[in-house]
């Protein structure tokens, strides 16, 4: 029964998530755990796994390069199980595991949803982080700072639309290199290309808030 | 005033990795950082050309905050003004308006002796705050390093 379970996932693929076997917290039994989150006797939820990345807690394989709208269904998938409102009418016990698998979800969804969030988990996992005193030129800086002050110039809906699509091509063209350089696994790239993605990222926040202020809407 | 309200913000949700044990996450920023955030001392721009003013450029990868510190000194190496331009978080925003303030009439020698760390204390950062004043100084020892080479470079005309 379960090699057959196993070979059709292989083959189908239609499960989403691996399969554990365990046994229960609250009723005791060995079962066969194959939606990740419920045992198959007494239905009571199950912690998440320990020392499981984001992506294995969303069902997804690890790749930067991911697909948002999957991303947001297997999100949404995963809170209609075990969104705490669920649990309102079940012991403590279980209450808490909803909590803490509910916003532990919540996290992970967050933290790859973003690209610059997702990168800098992505290099994180392979054990390196943007360190305080990365070197930067002083000619990225400068243009850095030009463009701050730009945004913060900018006085008509037209310039700042102008100067908000501008910064979403560049951030668009980081993304595509930080895609490629996780390909290539080069991290001393990729904490280059994170640092100026970190830039234009914080640039675009000053945009979009620009844009929210001016009761731009799009 | 937007660039205010979300750069302040950025910073309520940074703090809330300060709190000591504090289950209330609230922005209890120290009021010396409110002021020099609400009323920020000596922004804007010198003559970068200028060869008595000395321009320094930094910039803080882990949160894409980027300042610009001048000094203007005189004849007697004595520090006569002194701007800033920080576009970042409250906290680095008041870290480089107190700086600008502190090297004003200071001799070079003088504001090289200027530590992060006397900032720090000013303003009462909070440990995950530090870094922002550590940009501080860095901005400072770079505009008076830019101005010693300008210097040398004129006398060497």
């Amino acid at each position: 029964m379960n090699l057959r379970y196993l070979f059709y996932n292989a083959i189908f693929n239609k499960v989403p998530y691996h399969i554990r076997f365990i046994s229960c917290w609250s009723c005791g039994q060995d079962f066969k755990l194959d939606s990740n989150l419920f045992c198959s006797n007494c239905n009571s939820l199950q912690k998440p796994e320990e020392n499981k990345n984001y992506f294995n807690i969303m069902g997804l394989q690890e790749s930067y390069d991911i697909d948002d709208t999957e991303l947001a269904k297997k999100y949404k998938e995963l809170q209609k199980y075990l969104h705490p409102d669920k649990f309102a009418n079940k012991n403590k016990t279980e209450q808490e595991i909803s909590e803490k698998y509910s916003s532990l979800v919540n996290e992970a969804y967050k933290t790859l949803q973003e690209p610059l969030a997702r990168g800098i988990y992505m290099l994180k996992l392979r054990g390196k982080d943007i360190p305080e005193n990365t070197e930067i030129d002083e000619e990225f800086l400068m243009e850095i700072m030009e463009k701050n002050e730009e945004v913060e110039n900018a006085e008509t809906q037209d310039e700042i639309m102008k100067l908000n699509e501008e910064n979403k091509s560049v951030l668009k063209v980081l993304q595509n290199q930080i895609s490629k350089a996780f390909f290539d696994g080069d991290l001393v790239q990729l904490v280059k290309l994170l640092s100026r993605m970190k830039y234009y990222t914080s640039i675009d926040n000053q945009i979009q808030a620009v844009i929210r202020n001016k009761g731009i809407i799009r | 005033m937007s660039t205010i309200a979300s750069n302040l913000r950025r910073c309520v949700s940074l703090k809330a990795f300060g709190g000591l044990g504090n289950n209330i996450q609230t922005a209890s920023y120290h009021a010396n950082v409110i002021d020099h955030y609400e009323n920020p001392r000596n922004v804007g721009s010198l003559d970068k050309k200028d060869k008595n003013v000395g321009t320094g450029l930094v910039g803080a990868p882990a949160c894409g905050d980027v300042m610009k510190l001048q000094i203007k000194v005189d004849k007697n190496g004595k520090i006569i003004d002194a701007k800033f331009k920080t576009f970042g978080c409250g906290s680095a925003i008041a870290s480089s308006s107190l700086a600008t303030e502190w090297v004003k009439g200071k001799t070079i020698d003088e504001a090289l002796k200027l530590k992060n760390t006397d900032i720090a204390k000013e303003l009462s950062l909070p440990p995950v705050k530090l870094h922002c004043s550590m940009l501080a100084e860095d901005a400072i020892k770079a505009a008076l390093s830019d101005y010693r080479i300008k210097q040398q470079s004129t006398k060497k005309d």
